[in-house]
């Protein structure tokens, strides 16, 4: 008996009650015989458990999404957007002397205040 | 632990079953066992024979198709009895799923067998407590008290602690006096 189970007189009543009424009908040799031959017949049925059964479907997914990576056509290639800067400003940036003559002709970047001032220094007699 | 030789796994295994199993190997494994396997199953089942085989040749394929990887970590019969109460909880899933959806009408009832001899009103109250026990319960209780394991290797083939299995023996016992209280009593109704 095990000994593990610490029953009660009345709960091992109750378990061997239970035992005996839940306990199925031995089977008849005929039946045991044909519970036999079917196991037989399904062992035999049965595919054989190897490596390939689980590498054959690794391999066939791979190879379809090898397969579909190149069949698919490759996406066109995006025109980028031009952010560099034009060559008369890489010139500007290169040479600042240039770029302030050019803002130097026509003033109109300053202010008004300060307009007036650049027409007086314009006018003014720097080479007399 | 009366039948189940468990602590005699690796001897008890067919010669180089484990190798390359052999067919006629392994029929003669499953002839060792049937008849445990087959209570067992029937027992789990709450008394249906023709489940119980069903489930019982299931588990015996099942085994023959995952003996390659046994790892002789756990003795042979704790392997095999462990798919077998696997295979017990698929069936009862299916069976449960088919009375959902109306699929098994006839399976609604738990299904005991009408054997001639023997109470059948008594089975039938004795496989509808059983149905009322969670599943762990009602595992622990049948492997433990009815199977004569201990909780150590009831616990080996349930894959859970010793701890549990007493608790829910502990609680599938209390249920179970309270619902066949007349039985404990030794007075059968």
């Amino acid at each position: 008996m095990n000994d593990d189970r610490d029953l009660t007189r009345a709960d091992r009543a109750l378990v061997d009650v239970i035992r005996s009424e839940l306990a199925p009908e031995p089977l008849s040799p005929a039946r045991a015989a044909q519970l036999r031959r079917e196991l037989a017949e399904r062992i035999e049925r049965a595919p054989r458990p190897n490596r390939f059964r689980v590498a054959v479907p690794a391999l066939a997914v791979g190879a379809l999404a090898t397969a579909l990576w190149l069949a698919l056509p490759a996406p066109a290639p995006t025109v980028a957007t031009d952010t560099s800067d034009s060559a008369a400003e890489l010139e500007a940036y290169v040479d600042p002397d240039a770029f302030a003559s050019e803002l130097g002709e026509n003033a109109d970047y300053l202010p008004a205040d300060y307009q007036v001032l650049a027409l007086a220094l314009d006018d003014a007699p720097a080479d007399r | 632990m009366v039948e189940i030789a468990i602590a005699d796994a690796k001897a008890d295994a067919p010669a180089g079953m484990r190798e390359r199993t052999s067919d006629g190997d392994f029929v003669a494994f499953c002839e060792k066992r049937r008849e445990r396997a087959l209570r067992l199953a029937f027992r789990l089942l709450g008394g249906d024979q023709a489940s119980a085989e069903d489930v019982v040749q299931s588990a015996f394929l099942r085994a023959h198709r995952a003996l390659a990887r046994f790892r002789g970590d756990a003795s042979l019969d704790t392997w095999f009895y462990r798919i077998l109460v696997n295979e017990v909880q698929r069936q009862r899933r299916w069976s449960a799923l088919r009375r959902l959806f109306g699929a098994d009408p006839e399976s609604a009832p738990p299904a005991v067998d009408p054997r001639p001899t023997g109470d059948p009103g008594l089975r039938r109250r004795i496989a509808t407590a059983l149905e009322h026990l969670s599943a762990g319960q009602r595992q622990a209780f049948v492997l433990v008290h009815l199977e004569e394991l201990t909780v150590n290797e009831a616990a080996e083939v349930l894959g859970k602690a010793a701890g549990t299995v007493k608790s829910h023996l502990h609680r599938a016992l209390t249920a179970l006096r309270a619902e066949l209280a007349d039985l404990a009593e030794g007075d059968p109704p």
